[in-house]
């Protein structure tokens, strides 16, 4: 079947009105006063759905995860085949933490404090010296809960008993992703990586909502000018969730002047930047006479994809074999759609505002008759450490050290600004202007004299 | 996964014409740009010039070039996934992560 059999992606054509065009200013105090993150924990840590764990990192009853945003902690565990349940991770009795850290098939959860245990469904199991507390069963009789939700192998917790369920939050999403022959249910946790960053969590998850900053920050993988099968990138609003994806010829919305810069002379050279076949090296991918570069990556990309997806990978258009859409899900989680396979998530760490801690995961297919390999643990780098050891991430971890270097300069640059407020552009900046416009409306910061949303004429 | 071919040099050599530079690895860890014009200038990885004519380079480029190299059993492309479609050898060791991770330290 050759491409222009293949119809472009479905999903891809769903367009959304893009963000209204203006220029926004946001103040910087919110990106390092500690009021602002003590309202975080409250407005939309406490508030929000938010990715815990993979499904396959708690296979068996009684399997369970530590999952941590800010201050809070989350006891997050199998207890049926297909039940999940989340708990507060904090004994009813003194505070302590029930779990320190991941654990399998657990029947209880007994604190190491005083021995006050619940069972896996939350139920109380033993109150150790239980009369000494008379009046008091009732409220320690369960622990206390968040709500959970699953899609696409991610278990997602919500703190608020109230927040609407899962599904109705991701809206259309899944459509988007099963929809289009990418469940993520069907993929593989490759690699993970847990980088902690001195830079507060919206300043490193910004550093990737737009792609503008490519043509600056990685000027190295630039593409080509004949690289036809995208035109840039569009970029749509979904309401609770946004998506950057590649632009069609035909889209009113493409990327504007300026946006991107090519810095390959040839396709071979796109090619060779692509995969990061430097000039001392002879590249093993030859770009054939009137191909062009897309075809060539998207070519090369099939014949490996091949391995895990067997036939199926020539009903994919080229865009999704040579590139992918990010898709950005309020507050802070980023599935990618296409081959890319990356997901990144983006969290305070404890109560420091000026520190964060940055997931990366790449979620790779497998084939249909072999079992589904061992999720990877996570590879955690601490401060002190540099991206460069995780090379598990391949030629990604030099192209995080570009950015990262940004984030933590930005960090510091915005402690220091004269005016005190950052300015937002109409269309390159406007995933970051939609975020900004959400936090907003979860801070309940109507009152703003930080936020000043002014429009330019 | 294709391998690269025959190399020239183990260092990083590449053009960034935006610039009209030259961006090439040293073995002592910097990274000496050369301009179309001739202009030539030494540089730490992260942007500080050290020696020559030209004492300005695009400070992403001399990251990209000056990094640390990168294990050859996780040279895989992007987009591809290891031919054994599992983790490659010389990832993070399993037995210390594995042991970490449901164990703790």
């Amino acid at each position: 079947m050759s491409q222009s059999d293949i119809p472009y992606p479905p999903h891809l054509l769903v367009e959304k009105p893009p963000y209204r065009p203006r220029v926004a200013r946001v103040g910087v105090n919110r990106y390092f006063e500690l009021a602002y993150h003590q309202r975080e924990v409250e407005r939309i840590w406490k508030r929000a759905w938010q990715w815990a764990c993979r499904e396959e990192e708690i296979p068996e009853i009684g399997d369970y995860m530590v999952y941590e945003v800010a201050s809070l902690s989350f006891i997050v565990t199998r207890t049926g085949v297909n039940e999940f349940k989340a708990y507060w991770n904090s004994c009813l009795h003194r505070g302590r933490k029930l779990c320190d850290f991941a654990g399998k098939r657990a029947t209880e959860f007994r604190c190491m404090f005083h021995g006050w245990a619940w069972n896996i469904d939350g139920t109380l199991k033993d109150m150790n010296c239980g009369w000494d507390f008379p009046g008091t069963r009732d409220e320690v009789a369960r622990l206390p809960e968040a709500r959970t939700g699953v899609w696409g192998g991610f278990v997602f917790i919500n703190p608020d008993p109230a927040c609407e369920p899962l599904a109705e939050f991701l809206g259309e999403l899944p459509d988007h992703f099963e929809g289009a022959g990418h469940d993520l249910g069907r993929r593989s946790k490759q690699v993970h990586a847990t980088v902690h960053v001195p830079a507060n969590w919206k300043i490193v998850q910004e550093a990737f909502l737009e792609a503008w900053h490519v043509s600056h920050t990685h000027p190295q993988i630039v593409r080509s000018p004949d690289y036809r099968s995208v035109a840039g990138n569009r970029w749509d609003d979904f309401g609770n969730w946004m998506r950057s994806a590649p632009a069609r010829p035909t889209d009113q919305y493409r990327a504007p002047p300026g946006y991107a810069t090519s810095t390959a002379e040839t396709p071979q050279d796109a090619v060779d930047m692509y995969w990061d076949y430097h000039r001392n090296e002879d590249s093993p991918i030859k770009v054939g006479p009137g191909e062009t570069a897309g075809q060539v990556i998207a070519r090369e990309i099939r014949i490996a994809q091949r391995k895990a997806l067997g036939d199926a990978v020539e009903a994919y258009h080229d865009v999704h074999m040579s590139t992918g859409e990010m898709v950005s899900v309020w507050p802070n989680f980023h599935p990618w759609g296409g081959f890319s396979r990356l997901v990144y998530r983006f969290r305070p760490y404890q109560n420091d505002p000026e520190r964060s801690i940055m997931d990366v995961l790449l979620m790779a297919p497998w084939p249909d008759d072999r079992p589904r390999p061992p999720p990877a643990p996570p590879h955690e780098l601490g401060l002190e450490d540099s991206i460069s050891e995780a090379h598990e991430l391949g030629g990604l971890w030099r192209i995080f050290q570009q950015d990262l270097g940004n984030v933590a300069a930005v960090q510091a640059g915005l402690q220091t600004s004269a005016r005190g407020y950052v300015i937002l552009s109409q269309h390159n900046d406007a995933p970051v202007r939609k975020f900004h416009d959400m936090y907003d409306r979860w801070m309940g910061s109507d009152n703003s004299d930080d936020f000043i949303a002014a429009e330019v004429p | 996964m294709s391998e690269p071919g025959p190399r020239k040099s183990h260092l990083r050599k590449y053009r960034y014409v935006a610039f009209r530079q030259t961006f090439e690895q040293q073995e002592d860890g910097t990274v000496l740009v050369t301009c179309d014009d001739g202009r030539v200038g030494r540089f730490h990885t992260d942007g500080r010039y050290i020696e020559g004519e030209l004492t300005q380079a695009n400070k992403h480029m001399l990251i990209w070039t000056g990094a640390p190299p990168q294990k050859p059993e996780c040279r895989y492309r992007w987009g591809e996934v290891p031919v054994d479609i599992s983790r490659p050898s010389g990832w993070p060791e399993q037995l210390e992560v594995v042991l970490h991770y449901h164990l703790g330290r």
